[in-house]
């Protein structure tokens, strides 16, 4: 378990008799239900552990109906690891075998490789765009972007040769594993965690570049503690990466994105790896016209619905989320809301085709939107 | 509780009024809604015992819905909790004899602001902060900032008289309100009339705010706004003798000056609050005073009680301290900050008139501290919220070991609140200032009163003739 047994139950406790961060709590806010707080969540841990309550699909669904988006770590005066509590509830459920039945079917198709979409090496190719093998720069495309947004790894791809650096992608990339670590299937994100540690290595990577930025907080936080080798190897996000190349003349703007814009920072960014001015800065070199912040951003900025796998175990109180955030979106007056992660970008589209009453701004990509500024005029 | 017969009949009804997914008869719900914020229950669950649970939770989304699950209950005979954010300390939404729970949480609409009159329309459900935050973004504020603010609802505060940290200057809940909308037990709809002050009989205003779903249900709530102020300051003093702060602040508010902010704590408090959780080596009694308003006259506010706090012996500790309070003013709630189990503690709080508030201040730091010395008691305390003619003492106990057992630690738990109680009566105070008495303080209840008490019964048997509305709390006797 990613958390010791004394801050476990630590946190357990400090969650049963507390209500503080109730309000930050948009999945609360979302169900209106005691048992979807986290004091109510952290009840019904405890009244599992002491025999009170069974271990079953009904017990198991709480649990899976979160976000897990650190929001609420930092929202508390004590930064009790609330996540961590949840996501090890999930693992105790998954050991079980007493998880909802569309966890179990998720947790087989990763396992069967049914979720990873088309190679990214075939997307670039089919694109045009080149790669080299062997390359010390690796292109991490991850799942969700290979399923759902395979437009931002071409243009990526674009990019990175526009800016004459060559890179390569794995042949045959395999999934991070941070999906199984979601769901609670630790032995499974362990082994998926060695294997692509083994294929990085033997790949010689120098630097990773990922696209999706749930990815990459796995291999900072994850990978390693789940027995992956990465020692030598530097991860970073795309959108650092562009930023330098923005600022260091790498790339050229050619034609400028019309604003104003406003950005949502996505929560393993945001708040794990604390990058928020590389994308702001982008946004400022490509943008004409102004960048309008929305009320809660940085650090504060609460999840778009696609954190915890929600979006795929209980899609429509996600898309509650995401449209809750794209009112606040709307309410900067931008026309363009961007995201640096494609989990955001999907989850923002999946809540709009659902109710097509939800207010402008349009969603962009931030790798997409710097692919068209810097492409020629 | 229900034969499983009945109880499947019962919940189809409810399933037809409302819809099944805002019905739950799912074991982890019920266990849920078996807890707010009152310990005796935790007391329970920590040792691995059930809590008494509903036999239903619903969630009605409109008033009509209320009162088509109050008609089911009251067909029914069934016990029915009011529950809003769980915030409540003094087991009001504790479901005793099981029953349904009626969950507000689904109200949660802001149905009105009226920037003539300054005041805000709002379902119950409405999570606290979130109603200051919108209110924020349109220059109002609703100046009640109780420090369960992030987990209350709107009709919390109203069902169990709530007050907050700057309710010295803007009153407690039921000085805010002017109309409510409520269900009663029979399910018919009714308002009370549109302002508060009148001369048209006794107040049915007041006879809801602070009836904590004994005799009805919230369903929409009319309260006063303010605009934002201009400017709000602070400042901190150090008294050596707790009778001085008490005598300052005694001045302030006889003088009528209007601070939005007056709080005492006392050394033991002062030690294991101020220090402990906002960092301020301080030793002897802590005060915190505040102004708000235009600048100008939060400033006047704030010389004329640095006069009378230095005249009183007061040493000015300086505006950042006193700044540094009101930023974390709520940390002192959190964990590992809070106090809670393992420690058993309570906020036995009551208040009084100034001449005897020092009185009572005294009695019940012997009646704590000596009579349960073989548990290690420790008595704290602070006085936070201050009336033209008195002041509120904010007093808690601490055991820091309590038994392992059970029944030993509800029962040492009853025996410390019965005798806070009893001492508060005794010395001229009340059972309670704005927690809300529910079922921990109810027993007590018809001893406050004596003889009085029996009109709060016949009000709640003409209302509630079968007794359904919360039944056990209060001390109202039992019917269902």
């Amino acid at each position: 378990m990613f958390l010791s047994e004394a801050e476990r139950r630590e946190t357990l406790w400090a969650c049963r008799f507390c209500m503080m961060c109730h309000v930050a709590d948009r999945v609360a806010a979302v169900l209106r239900r005691e048992s979807y707080t986290p004091r109510g969540r952290a009840n019904v841990l405890w009244a599992l552990e002491k025999g009170m309550l069974a271990w079953d699909a009904e017990a198991a669904d709480l649990v899976y109906t979160a976000v897990n988006d650190g929001l609420l770590e930092r929202w508390c005066v004590g930064n009790y690891p609330y996540e961590e509590l949840i996501v090890d509830a999930r693992a105790r459920f998954f050991q079980k075998g007493a998880v909802p039945e569309e966890i179990r079917r998720r947790v087989e198709a990763i396992h069967a490789g049914r979720e990873a979409g088309p190679a990214p090496a075939e997307i670039l190719r089919a694109a045009g765009v080149a790669t080299q093998p062997g390359s010390p720069w690796v292109l991490f495309a991850g799942c969700n972007a290979r399923r759902r947004s395979p437009q931002s790894l071409i243009h990526l791809g674009q990019l990175f040769n526009a800016a004459g650096i060559p890179f390569q992608v794995l042949e045959d990339e395999p999934c991070c594993g941070w999906t199984l670590y979601q769901l609670g299937d630790f032995e499974g994100a362990g082994a998926f965690s060695r294997r692509i540690a083994d294929r990085l290595r033997r790949a010689g990577a120098r630097d990773v570049i990922v696209i999706d930025a749930d990815c990459l907080r796995m291999f900072t936080t994850r990978t390693v503690r789940f027995g992956g080798e990465v020692s030598g190897i530097t991860f970073r996000h795309a959108v650092e990466i562009l930023a330098e190349w923005l600022r260091g003349e790498r790339l050229a703007v050619r034609r400028p994105i019309p604003g104003p814009v406003t950005y949502h920072d996505p929560c393993a960014l945001a708040r794990y790896r604390v990058t928020i001015d590389p994308p702001r800065r982008i946004l400022q070199r490509i943008v004409e016209g102004e960048l309008r912040e929305m009320e809660a951003g940085g650090p504060a900025s609460p999840c778009c619905g696609a954190g915890g796998m929600l979006a795929e175990y209980k899609p429509e109180v996600a898309q509650e989320l995401a449209a809750w955030r794209l009112r606040e979106a709307a309410e900067t007056g931008a026309r363009l809301l961007a995201t640096a992660c494609t989990r955001c970008d999907g989850m923002f589209r999946s809540a709009r085709e659902a109710d097509s009453s939800l207010p402008a701004p349009e969603v962009a990509n931030l790798i997409d939107l710097v692919a068209l500024a810097v492409a020629p005029a | 509780m229900l034969t499983d017969f009945r109880h499947q009949v019962i919940v189809n009804e409810f399933r037809d009024a409302l819809g099944a997914e805002n019905v739950s008869v799912r074991p982890v719900d019920l266990y849920a809604y078996s807890m707010d914020y009152y310990l005796a229950p935790q007391i329970w669950a920590d040792r691995g015992l059930k809590p008494c649970q509903p036999d239903i939770v619903v969630h009605p989304g409109s008033t009509a819905e209320v009162s088509r699950v109050l008609k089911i209950a009251s067909r029914h005979r069934l016990p029915v909790i009011p529950y809003g954010g769980g915030s409540g300390s003094q087991g009001g939404t504790t479901p005793l004899y099981g029953g349904v729970v009626v969950d507000v949480k689904r109200m949660d609409r802001i149905l009105r602001i009226d920037e003539e009159s300054l005041t805000v329309t709002a379902q119950p459900g409405i999570n606290g902060q979130r109603l200051e935050w919108a209110l924020n973004r349109r220059g109002y504020t609703l100046a009640h900032y109780p420090a369960s603010v992030y987990g209350a609802t709107l009709g919390g505060y109203v069902a169990a008289r709530g007050s907050g940290t700057l309710s010295t200057k803007y009153g407690k809940a039921e000085d805010m309100v002017l109309s409510l909308e409520v269900v009663l037990p029979s399910g018919e709809i009714i308002r009370t009339l549109p302002v508060p002050n009148h001369a048209c009989g006794p107040s049915l205003l007041q006879l809801f705010v602070g009836s904590e779903g004994t005799l009805g249900v919230i369903t929409e709530v009319t309260i006063r706004i303010e605009p934002m102020p201009e400017a709000r300051r602070f400042n901190a003093y150090l008294f050596e003798d707790i009778r001085a702060g008490l005598e300052a602040g005694r001045r302030i508010m006889t003088r009528r000056l209007r601070p939005c902010t007056l709080r005492l704590y006392d050394d033991n408090s002062s030690e294991r609050i101020v220090k402990r959780v906002l960092g301020l080596d301080v030793r002897g009694c802590y005060m915190v005073v505040g102004a708000d308003g235009d600048a100008d006259s939060a400033e006047r506010t704030l010389q004329r009680m640095a006069a009378i706090c230095t005249d009183q012996g007061g040493r000015e500790l300086g505006p950042e301290l006193g700044e540094h309070w009101w930023r974390h003013r709520y940390d002192f709630y959190f964990p590992p900050h809070n106090l809670m189990l393992p420690e058993m503690s309570g906020t036995v709080e009551t208040t009084t008139t100034y001449d005897k508030i020092y009185g009572i201040y005294r009695a019940k730091k012997e009646a704590i501290e000596e009579g349960f010395k073989e548990f290690g008691a420790r008595y704290i305390a602070h006085f936070s919220h201050w009336f033209p003619w008195g002041v509120m003492i904010y007093d808690r106990f601490i055991i820091p070991k309590p038994p392992q057992d059970p029944q030993e630690a509800l029962q040492l738990h009853t025996m410390i609140w019965a005798k806070a109680a009893r001492t508060s009566l005794a010395c001229g105070g009340v059972l309670n200032d704005h927690h809300g008495i529910g079922f921990k303080l109810g027993w007590l209840m018809p001893e406050q009163y004596g003889p009085a008490f029996a009109v709060l019964q016949a009000i709640k048997d003409a209302l509630d003739p079968q007794g359904i509305m919360n039944p056990g709390k209060f001390g109202f006797a039992r019917r269902v």
